[in-house]
């Protein structure tokens, strides 16, 4: 796995570079509209307690991949976000280590509009929403009956972005210490998006955790789950640091910050991730 | 000034995702005896499912077991502590499960021993008895028109194609001696793969509800539990059920079950119990336990989590056992 994402690293920017050498300035003044694919990667690391099982921290540092559509202006910016990761969280308790199978998909849907605020043309402040659904099913043996674990968020978020354009306009040169060095104009944008919940809903297990439909002669995994509106709490940001190549395509740096958790009568389920992100976004208009 | 707003900007995000313990509980590894000893505690007085029935005085077993918990103790003194206060819930279902020890509460030795399997294997069945499956088989030896199956484990791997062959070949027996004596149970699945090839008719078996919150009675809507008759071969014919104080759990499930089949019939003595299915969860200090959270009523209405009843009751002979002779098996076969 870790080879794969370390060629994917290598390869794809390369691959970049070899397209179509059109020189295509971007930047947060740019109105027209462009449309790209992400292709992302990178570790995500995580951590989650289930209160209902166990007051003990599960923690990970996991491949995680992504990709997305976006179309992206000055003015506008929506972005169709898939995610999954699938890794063994573990906990080092009791001269044992104990293992907690987690598979995860993301969804999200992200709408921003550009607020005309007079901060200079080197900035860009956008405002909107993004409607986040995720889950986690989660095997952990040691826990016996109650092995397997299911919980599922999805929250509508009032979300803000602020980006600020780095480009370097002109061709610089210099010398540190003893090597001189000649930089071309690039363009570059760092981004901050902060998501902030409106309306978080969670859907988890009932009092006793798990069901008895395998004693009843009946299969019915979420036997007992609870959907709760208006419920918990989730907060995430995103850090972005995007490199855009001559031809329009971006390379993105990013780290993406996640946390949420369950609220209500029952016990607690807690998780945060800090996702460091690799992402190439292909423009393809 | 850019230096300034470039530490700024960057360093926004990680403030953020540092302050998520601001919202998120605190949660840690903690071998604090007292701690662990409150958490188990209350975990059970939550969700154990049988305090009522058992007339088990919770606070009272809290108030005689902390006093034996202090922080200096070690943490085999602690395992000892918190096994014996699970103990009290007298439950077969009920273990702590630490690195070095697991406790139990052994229900097959409330009662007397009630099989010598040797004894069935020399005197009942020919030396070539089937092995099908989990299932071992033959006909009686010297009554071959009684077919004799064993199970002895609920290993979750019953087919229809086992059940099918098993009951082809016993098909024109006069009835078959089902012997599930010290059988500690395993996947419930099985229960209703075997039985469904004793019924003509979709027929319900038990009853079944789960703890819904804290309060003693506290569970949800009574679920019904149906089984359909099997595609495959059906045995109709009179089935004697051999039940001891080890056949536990699935065992006591299905031992349940036969009360609401006419063609079945218990013999033997009353079962461990264990009607209850447990849960699992994981102490502060990373030890394991389960307890049970579920309450299954027959079709009567009577629960009987510490032992089903059989219909006719048989202890079992350790003296006529020394001579070959399983005392439990000759009058089963009387039956028929």
């Amino acid at each position: 796995m870790r080879n794969i994402f370390f060629t994917l690293c290598t390869l794809l920017p390369c691959l970049l570079y070899s397209q179509a050498p059109i020189a295509t300035q971007t930047n947060v003044a740019s109105t027209s509209k462009t449309k790209f694919i992400q292709v992302g990667a990178g570790f995500d690391n995580a951590y989650f307690t289930d209160f209902a099982t166990s007051a003990l921290p599960y923690s990970t540092s996991a491949m995680r991949f992504d990709l997305a559509f976006l179309r992206s202006s000055a003015r506008r910016e929506t972005k169709m976000y898939f995610g999954f990761s699938s890794a063994t969280f573990k906990l080092v308790a009791d001269q044992q280590t104990f293992g907690s199978t987690v598979n995860t998909p993301y969804l999200a849907y992200t709408r921003l509009y550009q607020v005309p605020l007079k901060l200079g043309e080197k900035w860009n402040f956008k405002l909107g929403g993004s409607l986040d659904i995720t889950g986690n099913m989660r095997m952990n043996p040691g826990l016996q009956n109650n092995a397997f674990g299911l919980e599922m968020f999805n929250t509508l978020f009032g979300s803000a972005k602020m980006s600020y354009d780095i480009s370097r306009k002109k061709e610089k040169q210099g010398r540190f210490l003893l090597i001189s060095y000649h930089l071309k104009p690039k363009t570059r944008i760092l981004s901050h998006q902060l998501n902030l919940p409106l309306m978080n809903n969670t859907y988890r297990n009932g009092y006793a955790y798990t069901n008895a439909s395998t004693i009843s002669n009946q299969t019915r995994l979420t036997d007992g789950y609870q959907y709760h509106a208006f419920s918990g709490f989730r907060m995430s940001s995103a850090l972005h640091y995007d490199l855009y190549y001559p031809n329009g395509n971006i390379l993105r740096l990013g780290y993406n910050w996640e946390a949420y958790r369950t609220a209500g009568d029952f016990d607690r389920f807690q998780m945060a991730h800090h996702y460091f992100q690799l992402a190439l976004l292909f423009k393809t208009n | 000034m850019r230096k300034i707003f470039y530490t700024l900007f960057l360093s926004f995000p990680f403030f953020l995702s540092s302050c998520e313990k601001a919202f998120m509980e605190e949660s840690s590894v903690d071998k604090t005896p007292q701690k662990n000893f409150e958490y188990l505690w209350n975990e059970c007085d939550k969700k154990y499912a049988f305090m009522s029935y058992k007339h088990i005085d919770w606070t009272s077993v809290k108030a005689k077991y902390a006093a034996q918990v202090s922080n200096s103790m070690s943490n085999d003194q602690l395992f000892t502590v918190l096994a014996q206060m699970l103990n009290e819930l007298r439950d077969g279902h009920v273990n702590l499960i630490s690195s070095f020890n697991i406790s139990h509460f052994d229900v097959s030795l409330l009662g007397p021993k009630g099989i010598d399997e040797r004894v069935v294997k020399e005197h009942y069945l020919s030396s070539n008895y089937y092995t099908t499956g989990p299932f071992m088989h033959d006909f009686v030896k010297d009554h071959a028109a009684i077919g004799y199956i064993r199970l002895k484990a609920f290993t979750g791997t019953v087919t229809d194609n086992q059940m099918n062959f098993m009951l082809d070949r016993y098909k024109d027996t006069k009835g078959i001696i089902l012997d599930l004596r010290a059988n500690g149970g395993g996947a419930a699945s099985d229960i209703f793969k075997i039985l469904s090839h004793f019924v003509s008719t979709k027929t319900l078996l038990y009853h079944t509800s789960i703890k819904s919150g804290a309060g003693l009675d506290d569970f949800t809507t009574a679920e019904d539990c149906f089984i359909e008759p099997s595609k495959g071969t059906l045995y109709l014919k009179k089935v004697i059920v051999l039940t001891d104080r080890g056949t536990y759990s699935a065992g006591s499930f299905t031992s349940t079950a036969t009360k609401a089949i006419d063609s079945m019939v218990l013999l033997g003595d009353t079962t461990g119990g264990g009607m209850g299915m447990p849960n699992g969860g994981q102490l502060p200090n990373g030890w394991t336990y389960r307890f049970s959270i579920t309450r299954t009523l027959d079709i009567n209405g009577n629960n009987w989590e510490d032992g089903v009843p059989p219909e006719i009751p048989v202890q079992f002979s350790t003296s006529q056992a020394v001579n070959g002779i399983d005392n439990i098996m000759e009058r089963a076969i009387l039956e028929f």
